[in-house]
């Protein structure tokens, strides 16, 4: 990887970071959920820091150029974020069902009982 | 035995006062329930002004999140059988008994009124029945459930099964995955011949643009439900 590459990822990453703990502060991300975020900052972190390891990991995957080892793993990451996201998403999806089904039932008894 | 009748109804003015009609004529020894999940036609001013019991949702939830409304509302009142009828009018109020009675003996945990035992009344168009059929011998190799008219909506189930179904009971389209979750958690069901129409107005919850995606996702449903309920053990 050559310098430049190595100087403009540090800088991505460092804005990537200053983004996510800004939204933590403002409190429009939870932390359980910045965890795999910063996991992700953290390793592409380890491969700009250490160009080596990154020679050595795409030497034995057989990747010729160091740079595409960078997206693989990115990749790779996204694909856990968002198979996360759904999982969340279809977690939240059940909790809201069963949210609405016990709010009707409970709306009918309030306004029977106001009838009485 | 204390008896709801759940009526799920998404846009239908122009049937449910029929069907709630006769039901009351048809079973007047049974309560019913009328879930509407937030027409915007007149569904919920027809319901306020008849004085039909009925719950109305708060957000829109789809068939599956309706009639699970209707199960928990069971639950809570401590009915020992529910049985539930379309809103469309398909189902004919008559049958209800049929349904009811051999839950009432304890012959079966799950009835199911069937078009196919006896092939009478409105059959359905050719495609459906065929894609029914391959559900039907689905379910069969999954679960050993011999049911033929596997998306009839028209059902009854005991105290035992209305818990079951309070809990856990898919989105959408979930008639066939409620056979598979039923016999995997130790059902004994029964399919017994009603008659049922051509809907009159309104139009089905199923296009046929849609059906492929039913197919697929049905069929993926009630595998998926093969690998993870064992048979006779607890629920997902």
């Amino acid at each position: 990887m050559s310098i430049i590459l190595r100087i403009s990822l540090l800088i991505g990453i460092l804005v990537y970071v200053f983004f996510i703990l800004r939204m933590l502060k403002k409190e429009k991300l939870t932390l359980k959920y910045s965890l795999l975020w910063f996991f992700t900052a953290f390793v592409l972190l380890i491969f700009d820091i250490f160009p080596q390891v990154l020679s050595f990991v795409s030497s034995i995957i057989g990747i010729k150029a160091p740079a595409n080892t960078i997206f693989l793993i990115l990749i790779f990451f996204l694909l856990i974020l968002m198979i996360s996201l759904s999982s969340i998403v279809s977690i939240q999806h059940q909790k809201i069902k069963t949210l609405i089904q016990n709010v009707s039932i409970l709306q009918k008894e309030v306004e029977e009982l106001k009838k009485k | 035995m204390k008896t709801l009748i759940i009526i799920p109804a998404y846009n239908e003015q122009d049937s449910i006062i029929k069907v709630v009609e006769s039901i009351k004529e048809n079973c007047p020894y049974c309560d019913y329930v009328v879930i509407n999940d937030c027409s915007k036609d007149n569904t919920p001013k027809i319901l306020d002004d008849e004085n039909i019991n009925h719950i109305d949702l708060c957000c829109n939830l789809g068939i599956g999140g309706g009639v699970q409304s209707g199960y928990i509302y069971a639950c809570k009142n401590g009915y020992d059988c529910a049985v539930q009828i379309d809103g469309d009018g398909q189902h004919d109020t008559k049958y209800i008994k049929d349904v009811i009675a051999p839950i009432e003996s304890g012959e079966a945990d799950v009835c199911i009124g069937s078009r196919f035992v006896t092939n009478e009344g409105f059959q359905s168009s050719l495609s459906r029945r065929m894609g029914i059929s391959f559900l039907s011998s689905l379910i069969y190799i999954a679960c050993k459930a011999q049911v033929k008219d596997v998306t009839s909506g028209f059902r009854a189930v005991n105290r035992k099964y209305i818990e079951l179904f309070s809990k856990n009971y898919a989105d959408d389209y979930p008639e066939p995955e409620a056979i598979v979750l039923s016999k995997l958690n130790g059902a004994e069901i029964k399919e017994i011949p009603v008659i049922m129409h051509e809907r009159e107005n309104g139009v089905s919850s199923i296009s046929p643009l849609k059906s492929v995606y039913y197919m697929i996702k049905v069929s993926l449903a009630v595998l998926i439900c093969r690998f993870y309920v064992k048979r006779g053990g607890k629920q997902i």
